[in-house]
């Protein structure tokens, strides 16, 4: 069954043309990753899916059209924003956030505590989110996305302001997410390296699809240069094991 | 002080409306709308001088013409290029002159302008007393339902949309209350400081809570004192209670920020 099924979707602000007809559909349990230049309508896309602006087009989610969607439905909906630095002076500790998204269900405080551990921030529960680095922070809201077991996760470039081990970090946790929970993921990056490496698909985007699919199919010198506007190299960071994928390596072409 | 009627009536009427004031301010004051507040507070000078215009009810007027100028300001700052500051610049200064020249049309009977601008004690009268206990206790229940929602709304908009909150209508009430609680507090604090009872009590707050729910406590505490307090002193030194308890506020202000200055580094 699709959990996101994506047709001519076109957003315009005013007379500017933000996105201009994507289509894509993503199966349960997949993990998509959209990657696009500055400006290139990546977050408006996510918002889109969200139902959070208007659009042209249909977007499903569930099967459902997502205006159509009821506040039940969209618990399953984990979402991770792109922008949380604003709310850092919010006088709010982890733990009070995270229990103002689980609402009340049986075993609160276990699920909690499980996803806490899951996510190695259980000694920060008492912390104001003003008192967390990046990357605690970005934990805490995946872990306030992930504590009503969304079947569905979208972040919008989770990375911003993150260091290169944050990062790492990061990516790792992601993959966990999407191999052992079985969570299907869409995820905005501006780090073309990580594709291949964790991606079941990636979306091309420059206000309009430049390539869709498996990265390994889709992922070209012609489809990044199509893409950034400028002259890209794919490198192969050591030789593709016989069991594995290959490990892709891009660098601009200017370098 | 207590065998006095009209001294009771205040003190109650004062104790709920800092109670009020000190809880959504929290929320004004975290969704960065101090300012707001203080637009709907000036405006509802223009209801109150339009009741005694067209003789009712200054109370109800002031309160319609409030939450009326709230969803303007509202709409034109989501319709319009306008920083939501230039918005409200233009909305204050004209609510305000409407109500100057309300006032100089009305014949008959006109009231002390004074009275509304800095609030009096002797000024709260059994209806008012009652109306705002009703306010309060709609509130509360308003409050318990939704404050998840009005919580995540003020944290995070975009998430709380996300997640299928009806933002518009959570915020629709919002404004509708904090323009019964700015009316119903103009009574003792008067128009032109019924803001700092709003936005005081939380802002102090703000810089010595730990969390969310000691934020709500301390607001609402210091919102009582300083209307208890300011209400006694304003009886036995006959000083305006309004200018009384902003005083108080900002002492409340000042120790707050002396706690956060020699407890913790900056919170």
């Amino acid at each position: 069954m699709k959990i996101v099924d994506v047709k001519g979707v076109s957003v315009e602000f005013g007379r500017r043309k933000i996105l201009d007809n994507i289509n894509f559909q993503l199966d349960r349990g997949e993990f998509l990753i959209i990657i696009g230049p500055n400006g290139a309508g990546k977050s408006t896309l996510l918002k889109a899916i969200l139902g959070l602006i208007p659009f042209k087009g249909e977007i499903h989610i569930f099967g459902k059209d997502i205006r159509k969607l009821s506040r039940k439905e969209r618990e399953r909906i984990g979402y991770v924003p792109q922008k949380f630095l604003h709310e850092r002076e919010f006088p709010i500790t982890v733990e009070e956030l995270i229990n103002l998204s689980i609402g009340k269900v049986e075993r609160r405080e276990e699920i909690v505590n499980n996803f806490l551990s899951l996510l190695g921030i259980e000694d920060l529960r008492k912390k104001l989110i003003g008192e967390l680095s990046g990357g605690q922070l970005q934990r805490v809201f995946i872990t306030r996305a992930l504590v009503r077991s969304p079947e569905i996760l979208i972040m919008d470039e989770p990375l911003s302001g993150i260091d290169i081990s944050g990062e790492k970090t990061f990516y790792e946790l992601v993959n966990f997410l999407h191999r052992e929970l079985k969570i299907s993921i869409i995820l905005v990056s501006h780090d073309v390296t990580v594709v291949d490496r964790f991606a079941d698909k990636v979306l091309c985007l420059n206000k309009r699809m430049v390539c869709f699919g498996k990265p390994r199919e889709v992922l070209s010198e012609k489809s990044l240069e199509s893409l950034y506007g400028k002259e890209m190299g794919i490198y192969k960071h050591k030789p593709c094991p016989e069991d594995g994928p290959c490990k892709l390596f891009v660098e601009d072409g200017d370098v | 002080m207590f065998s006095y009627p009209f001294m009771v009536r205040a003190i109650i009427a004062g104790i709920i409306t800092g109670a009020l004031a000190g809880f959504i301010g929290v929320f004004v004051v975290l969704r960065k709308m101090s300012f707001y507040a203080n637009a709907i507070a000036h405006a509802s000078l223009s209801g109150v001088a339009l009741g005694f215009f067209l003789s009712v009810d200054p109370f109800l007027s002031a309160m319609a013409v409030g939450f009326l100028v709230s969803l303007g300001i509202g709409y034109l700052f989501h319709k319009t290029s306008l920083f939501m500051d230039t918005v409200i610049g233009i909305f204050l200064p004209v609510s305000m002159a409407i109500g100057i020249i309300l006032f100089g049309l009305t014949r008959g009977y006109k009231p002390e302008l004074i009275t509304y601008l800095f609030g009096s004690i002797l000024s709260v009268s059994l209806s008012n007393l009652l109306l705002s206990s009703v306010v309060g206790i709609v509130f509360l229940i308003f409050a318990i339902i939704v404050f998840k929602d009005m919580t995540m709304i003020s944290f995070d908009e975009e998430c709380a949309k996300a997640r299928g909150i009806n933002v518009t209508l959570i915020d629709t009430f919002f404004l509708i209350f904090l323009s019964l609680i700015v009316v119903i507090g103009t009574k003792t604090v008067g128009i032109v400081l019924i803001s700092a009872l709003i936005v005081i009590p939380a802002a102090s707050a703000r810089l010595i809570s730990r969390s969310f729910k000691e934020m709500i406590i301390y607001s609402v505490v210091f919102g009582v004192i300083s209307s208890f307090f300011g209400l006694t002193i304003s009886y036995y030194t006959n000083l305006p209670s309004g200018a009384t308890i902003v005083i108080i506020l900002s002492l409340i202000f000042v120790f707050s920020l002396l706690r956060q200055r020699f407890s913790y580094e900056k919170i």
